[in-house]
């Protein structure tokens, strides 16, 4: 047997039971609240307080609860989800729309100030969204955003555009000078050169800035809590938010709003996945 | 040469097309940013958080969560990212597709699920605990485990995004290095010490850096699991300044508990400043 193991042959076959043993317990590890999440949705009042792993009697009852409103915390589902889903694709559209712009400034302009443009970039970037929170509480009221989507559409837009204007300026840089010159030679101007020829080309990178925006503006709890008031404006987040403070706790159904509520980013996610790029750290990472 | 009247015709464009983003910043970042510390200025708000006992469990919360969470993190996702690299096995292929799904998947929806999964009555884990014979664990109940909690869905949600830049950073590793070291016989412990790990020690550190940024900022997590509870013991200072705006309803105390941070915060900022490339000017 010692002799066995040491053989490359054993050596190896060893070496995959230890690689896929460790695998399997990682994807125990990322699965299993996702999993435990679907499972609960579909499961009767009665099984949800049975421990079974699998759904022994499936049925749609949260679900269909939830979609006719017909429990007082989910009253107004389809209007909060209708919220959710237009402060995310506003936030998407100011992120989108300042960085087409700025990234096309950084990546592609020569100036004076434009040093001093992307350091402002880096630092907005790295600063934690909390630290601006609670002066956006006051400062949101002063310009009379408070309790609306704007509020929150304008704070992540202002937050989440750096990242959109990297991975533009990067993209925008990469396209060849000799295309541009090309252009200019048959009397192009700067400005059709930018949206006749760079802006169709960049869809991709658009892909990847409009996902990340997406992602962060669909997930915000802490904005919504702060800049929001009136039940009828707030997000799916908050909603779900104030199901932990509930005495009663229909579990299944909590479970069905969380999965329902995952779908559209895990679908976006999954989409446009080879386009999300590392960020802040493609420069460390090329070495 | 570029000519004088091009180079301000340059400046103007250059400047005309930051024009969205250089408003959208004044406005949306820098007036709250400079609001935000006039609103510190109240020094007795100062002397109000000293003497009160949950703004000092705070800080050392703060200390507990970012200390492990990040560190705990950063090394798992360090080795996460290595077994990633073993793409030839099977149940690796599956783990690349399903790795980043509790980034993906909203803060909300997964806090929900660790809510149920960790219910003293009816949660899975008190399930299995009791059905190996173990007692129930009131896991929110206890100044400990609540800690312990936070930090463990911390892990959960946020490994995932680092792995993913640490596996990019082990993928710009030459593979030529790894093929030579196995041409001298070299074993995967003399790989890991003396390719990997010298060649990944930068990335390393810049990504705890900034993962230690933002979780400085950390909100959700705590607000949502604990609540700060049990007896508000487990607040850490990004909840417990913002039950002072809402609840308490002083904003400038609000602001004013984050002012212990900015050293910390502005130190880290500007490592990071420093090590990394100003966009656009490479």
């Amino acid at each position: 047997m010692a002799h066995n193991l040491k053989s490359p042959k054993s050596k190896k076959i060893l070496s995959a039971i230890i690689i896929n043993f460790l695998a399997l317990i990682l994807l125990l590890w990322i699965i299993f609240p996702v999993y435990w999440m679907i499972v609960s949705s579909f499961k009767t009042w009665e099984d949800l307080f049975r421990p079974d792993l699998f759904v022994l009697n499936p049925t749609i009852e949260s679900y269909v609860t939830v979609f006719t409103q017909s429990y007082f915390r989910v009253h107004l589902f389809w209007r909060q989800m209708g919220n959710s889903i237009l402060v995310s694709s506003g936030t998407v559209a100011i992120v989108l729309f300042v960085s087409i712009f700025g990234g096309y400034a950084l990546g592609r302009m020569y100036f004076k100030g434009k040093r001093y443009i992307g350091t402002v970039t880096l630092l907005t970037y790295l600063l934690p969204s909390t630290f601006l929170a609670i002066p956006y509480y006051k400062v949101m009221t002063s310009y009379g955003l408070y309790n609306t989507p704007w509020a929150l559409m304008l704070a992540m837009g202002a937050l989440y555009s750096p990242y959109g204007m990297w991975i533009l300026s990067d993209f925008f840089r990469g396209i060849p000078r000799e295309i541009e010159e090309a252009a200019l030679v048959d009397g192009a101007s700067k400005l059709k050169i930018f949206y006749k020829m760079f802006l169709p080309l960049s869809g991709p990178a658009l892909a990847a800035v409009s996902t990340f925006a997406f992602l962060m503006a669909w997930n915000d709890y802490l904005f919504a809590l702060l800049l929001l008031s009136s039940e009828s404006n707030l997000t799916m987040p908050l909603v779900m938010g104030g199901f932990l403070v509930s005495d009663e706790a229909p579990w299944n159904l909590f479970m069905a709003v969380g999965f329902i509520y995952s779908i559209p980013p895990v679908i976006f996610y999954y989409s446009f996945k080879k386009y999300l790029v590392t960020g802040i750290f493609r420069g460390a990472v090329k070495s | 040469m570029v000519a004088k009247g091009e180079k301000a015709t340059l400046t103007y464009y250059g400047l005309a097309f930051s024009l969205p983003f250089l408003f959208i910043f004044c406005a949306f970042i820098l007036y709250p940013l400079l609001y935000g510390f006039t609103l510190a200025g109240d020094l007795s708000k100062y002397q109000e958080l000293m003497q009160d006992n949950l703004y000092s469990m705070a800080i050392v919360n703060t200390l507990i969560y970012v200390g492990l969470g990040v560190n705990i993190k950063m090394v798992f996702s360090f080795f996460f990212s290595g077994l990633l690299t073993f793409k030839e096995h099977t149940l690796v292929k599956v783990l690349r597709v399903a790795y980043l799904l509790p980034w993906a998947i909203p803060a909300l929806s997964a806090i929900l699920s660790f809510r149920w999964m960790l219910n003293a009555d009816w949660g899975i884990i008190n399930y299995f605990l009791v059905s190996i014979g173990l007692p129930r664990v009131l896991w929110l109940n206890s100044y400990e485990s609540a800690m312990a909690c936070a930090i463990i869905f911390h892990i959960w949600k946020w490994a995932p995004l680092w792995t993913m830049t640490l596996f990019a950073g082990r993928l710009a590793i030459a593979p030529e290095l790894y093929e030579s070291a196995k041409i001298d016989g070299a074993n995967t412990l003399y790989e890991l010490r003396y390719i990997t790990m010298p060649l990944m020690k930068r990335l390393y550190i810049l990504t705890t850096v900034l993962s230690t940024i933002w979780t400085l900022g950390d909100f959700n997590t705590m607000w949502l699991l604990t609540g700060g509870d049990p007896g508000g013991k487990t607040h850490l200072i990004s909840t417990l300044a913002y039950k002072y705006t809402l609840f308490v309803g002083d904003v400038s105390l609000g602001v004013s508990s984050y002012i212990i941070l900015m050293p910390v915060l502005f130190i880290l900022i500007f490592v990071l400043m420093k090590s990394v490339n100003v966009p656009g000017v490479s």
